[in-house]
């Protein structure tokens, strides 16, 4: 599903500042991570990347950025998703991601946070963040 | 009585809780911690509708057996009590890969009582690799370790015909692997302690109707989960030993059992497969073998989740076949997530009970549960 998420996409993006769902991380965030590593943190099924070392997810608490990202890239509904996460923290399995209430506070959280990765709307980057996946 | 406020178990849990505050008053001054409080919870209620009319033990019959642990009996009246829980989880998480969890949590079927199943530290070896200490609820099981999360499975409790253990919870520490490789994920934890519960409350009011203190000692048990985007397969192998007092009288001494399971799930395009095959077996004389599994299928339809779930136990217990116990169930479930951390579910339940001993008896039983987290 992602990946046909992100083929039908990407071509009718090119050159339009679309909004869309990417995934970011702070500038210092030594190279590009693999899609499916990034899937595999926002699934919990791994606290790090290859390469990089541990990171901190964080992702829109709700709307439809977060449904996007969810449908598109993790492929899996906001229910299944909120199915899988409340089995793994109340079993202490792995550490939820970090929800924010707007794309700004996100942004900043990133900025600020060494090891941070995080979903953000396209027309939000900025050079206080980098693209990692998504696109 | 598993691990309530007067029981071995919450004091033990609070020792690990004691331990984990020392831990913490030793780092804290390091760095500055993070505490999380999240909880989950169920508010279902149900009745039998029909069945044997006969008196079990404590329980005016048609009933059925909603919850074997926790004794969530329902009976001719509707009753809030079987299915209805709440947990209420913290988590202090410090920087430098250590952090502690303590979990609340309170059944109707004890009258609401509170337990502490988890209250252990954690400490991150590497990316991949936890060690965790202190008490734990058992991973024996699929849905052992988050049986009573109502919001993380589709139906309104696990088939009970397979989630019917005396001992939920245990004394120990466990090594905690999650890694993936590509789209594979791969989860494993070996886990070695022991539990003691004085009065337990399964076996003395459906299998005993006396007093039964249980211990289960030298646990050690393992388990490899593989997961892809479609589906995950999970293998477990636990062992132990039981003592086992019935009315003061020694009914178990050391007795050996091993516990062997397979769960796989699909859930791919909106079809969901839920199946799980669990043998357990008392290899010594006299010997005594559970063979248990369920079968589950559904199909999404948006927010909606209907589901069919067959599950059965057999017992073969080779000195006496008139002890043996064997019971199935059909399950119809709806879920439905109609808002944001919330699923509202119904339940229909046939129950036919095909003991060589007089049990519970048949019984048929509707449910309805709102299951939410915070």
């Amino acid at each position: 599903m992602k990946r046909v998420f992100i083929i039908s996409t990407a071509p009718l993006l090119a050159g339009l500042a679309l909004a869309g769902p990417v995934i970011v991380a702070n500038p210092g965030l030594a190279g590009k991570p693999a899609a499916d590593d990034i899937k595999a943190v926002f699934l919990g099924q791994s606290s790090a990347l290859p390469g990089v070392g541990a990171v901190q997810p964080g992702m829109p608490k709700e709307g439809k950025l977060r449904e996007d990202f969810l449908s598109g890239f993790v492929g899996k509904s906001n229910q299944q998703y909120k199915a899988v996460w409340t089995q793994l923290i109340f079993t202490g399995k792995a550490q939820a991601p970090k929800l924010f209430e707007s794309d700004d506070e996100l942004k900043k959280w990133i900025a600020a946070t060494p090891n941070g990765i995080g979903v953000l709307d396209s027309s939000k980057v900025d050079g206080t963040v980098k693209v990692i996946g998504g696109q | 009585m598993r691990h309530f406020v007067d029981g071995s178990g919450f004091q033990s849990g609070l020792r690990s809780l004691g331990l984990g505050l020392m831990l913490v008053g030793a780092t804290a001054t390091a760095s500055a911690g993070e505490l999380t409080v999240s909880g989950f919870g169920t508010l279902g209620a149900g009745k039998a509708i029909s069945g044997v009319k006969q008196r079990y033990f404590g329980f005016d019959c048609p009933c059925y057996i909603a919850n074997y642990p926790d004794v969530g009996v329902y009976g001719n009246d509707i009753s809030l009590k079987p299915d209805s829980r709440i947990g209420v989880q913290a988590n202090y998480r410090l920087d430098g890969g250590l952090s502690f969890t303590g979990q609340v949590t309170a059944h109707g079927g004890n009258d609401f009582k509170p337990a502490v199943d988890w209250a252990y530290g954690s400490y991150a070896l590497s990316d991949s690799l936890t060690l965790q200490a202190g008490r734990k609820r058992l991973p024996l099981f699929g849905y052992s370790d988050f049986f009573q999360v109502g919001y993380a499975y589709p139906w309104i409790r696990p088939p009970g015909d397979l989630y019917g253990w005396q001992i939920v919870a245990y004394n120990g520490a466990n090594l905690l692997f999650r890694k993936n490789y590509g789209s594979l994920s791969v989860s494993a934890n070996v886990w070695a302690g022991s539990e003691s519960d004085k009065g337990n409350r399964m076996l003395d009011l459906i299998y005993y109707d006396a007093r039964v203190d249980e211990k289960w000692k030298s646990i050690f048990g393992g388990y490899v989960e593989l997961g892809t985007d479609w589906g995950t397969a999970r293998f477990v192998m636990m062992t132990n030993k039981v003592d086992r007092l019935v009315a003061g009288t020694v009914n178990k001494s050391g007795v050996k059992q091993n516990f062997y399971g397979f769960t796989f799930n699909v859930d791919q395009n909106d079809w969901v497969l839920r199946t799980e095959i669990n043998r357990f077996v008392r290899p010594d004389a006299p010997k005594d073998i559970y063979s248990v599994y369920f079968v589950g299928a559904g199909r999404r339809f948006g927010d909606w989740l209907p589901m069919l779930t067959y599950s059965r136990f057999t017992e073969d217990f080779k000195d006496d076949a008139t002890a043996n116990e064997k019971h199935n169930t059909l399950a119809a479930t709806l879920r439905w997530d109609f808002r944001d951390n919330m699923a509202l579910k119904f339940e229909y339940d046939v129950f036919k009970d095909k003991s060589a001993f007089p049990f519970v008896g048949n019984s048929k039983a509707v449910a309805v549960s709102l299951d939410f987290t915070f």
